[in-house]
């Protein structure tokens, strides 16, 4: 199981959530947004379907690090790095809460 | 006891009281009811809950209401302008839906067109709601919508999913009841309290429609509890859409409106934040209709969606 670097964790989330949008990862970095997804995703219609492109991610992420990221609704003008940031820092306190046990 | 016969042919079920057709897929599919059937009652029980918007609004003393109410007033006929451009896109995407399946499950097509026939009666029944609640504005000049805002709020919503737009039409009823009830048992203007508890009551027969409609689509086998998970989880997250307006931000569209996002944020503790608790229950007993999925909290429907989402297969990757 992936022990949970940094880079690691963020890299793993933009690969599959590139593929599961459909868009490539450069097309989701900088100041791209929730809105700008939904608008260009040849597989989003609307912000439900993007909400399922989270979760696949997210389950993928409990695959991977053996962890389970919840995300809360976020404004739609939310960056998709910010998101990203979200799930690397849930890993990394889960993960920190399970060595120190 | 009512006693309809024509030519000697009675209606089933017309010596009980009418009610919302609980089990309609199997009704249908197993040659139990027919369309006719199905409206009939429709019918009846659209008639047996008739009432007379001036007769309620003549009840009210208007010289009573607090600021309170006129801000739950004005708001509240805002809020119904967009029932009708709901129950529109639900007519014509049922009877889209009902071409899509017929042919193909002939049990299925009957449903969409149960669904796009009885909206005929959610949009009167919603027309009552908005007539009530602006003309009360435009009356004692509490902002009543002007002629852009009925236009703007008139936008018919994008097609989705049909089973996903009935959960979320159902989980919209239940935002809607619940304020209703929670606000008429704070007003002490007792015609304004009878207006409240009649819509109330009206928004909960219409949740029971849309469940009644949803559950249909899982008993089908061709739509899969995810779909109504989801719309769940949308709502009841944390920051999620039962809690509309009072959210920090609220996202812009341009292609329809949401009625919960477009409320004035609060007048003391006037707010969608009234009846939480309640709202969250009605979601999980609308899940458990709907899919027989057993739910519990927030953290339920969201782990029990994922649990759904992750048995589809994933995309690879490049």
């Amino acid at each position: 199981m992936n022990t949970g670097c940094i880079a690691d964790i963020g890299a793993f989330v933009y690969e599959r959530f590139s593929a599961e949008v459909g868009l490539a990862r450069a097309d989701l970095e900088g100041q791209v947004t929730l809105a700008d997804v939904v608008h260009r995703s040849p597989r989003i219609t609307n912000s439900v379907d993007l909400m399922e492109c989270f979760a696949k991610t997210s389950n993928a992420v409990r695959r991977e690090f053996g962890v389970r990221v919840r995300l809360p609704a976020y404004p739609v003008n939310t960056t998709i790095e910010t998101l990203v940031h979200a799930f690397i820092d849930q890993v990394q306190a889960q993960l920190a809460t399970e060595r120190a046990v | 006891m009512e006693q309809m016969e024509v030519n000697n042919v009675g209606r089933k079920g017309a010596n009980r009281e009418p009610s919302v057709w609980n089990n309609l897929y199997a009704s249908l599919a197993g040659s139990e009811a027919t369309l006719l059937d199905v409206i009939w009652e429709q019918h009846r029980f659209h008639e047996h809950r008739r009432w007379d918007v001036r007769e309620l609004v003549r009840s009210i003393d208007m010289s009573a209401l607090t600021a309170a109410d006129r801000f739950f007033i004005a708001n509240a006929g805002r809020a119904e302008l967009t029932t009708k451009p709901g129950a529109d896109r639900v007519t014509r995407l049922a009877d889209k839906e009902c071409r899509r399946w017929l042919g193909v499950d002939d049990s299925l097509a009957k449903i969409m067109q149960a669904c796009g026939t009885w909206s005929r009666y959610w949009n009167e029944e919603e027309a009552h709601h908005e007539t009530a609640f602006n003309f009360i504005a435009a009356a004692l000049a509490i902002n009543p919508p002007d002629d852009m805002t009925v236009i703007e709020y008139r936008k018919i919503f994008p097609d989705d999913d049909m089973l996903r737009t009935l959960t979320l039409l159902a989980c919209s009823e239940i935002n809607a009841a619940v304020t209703y009830n929670e606000y008429a048992h704070r007003t002490t203007e007792p015609g304004l309290k009878a207006l409240l508890l009649q819509v109330g009551a009206d928004e909960v027969q219409h949740m029971r429609y849309f469940i009644s409609f949803a559950k249909a689509l899982v008993d089908s086998g061709r739509y899969g509890a995810k779909g109504a998970l989801a719309i769940a989880h949308l709502f009841v997250r944390p920051g999620g859409e039962i809690y509309g307006a009072t959210r920090g931000q609220t996202a812009e569209r341009t292609t329809h409106v949401n009625w919960w996002d477009n409320l004035d944020t609060a007048h003391g503790d006037v707010s969608l934040l009234m009846g939480v608790k309640k709202k969250l229950s009605m979601t999980y007993k609308m899940v458990q209709q709907i899919t027989g999925i057993e739910v519990a909290s927030p953290e339920d429907i969201e782990d029990k969606w994922m649990d759904l989402v992750s048995s589809e297969p994933a995309v690879q990757c490049q």
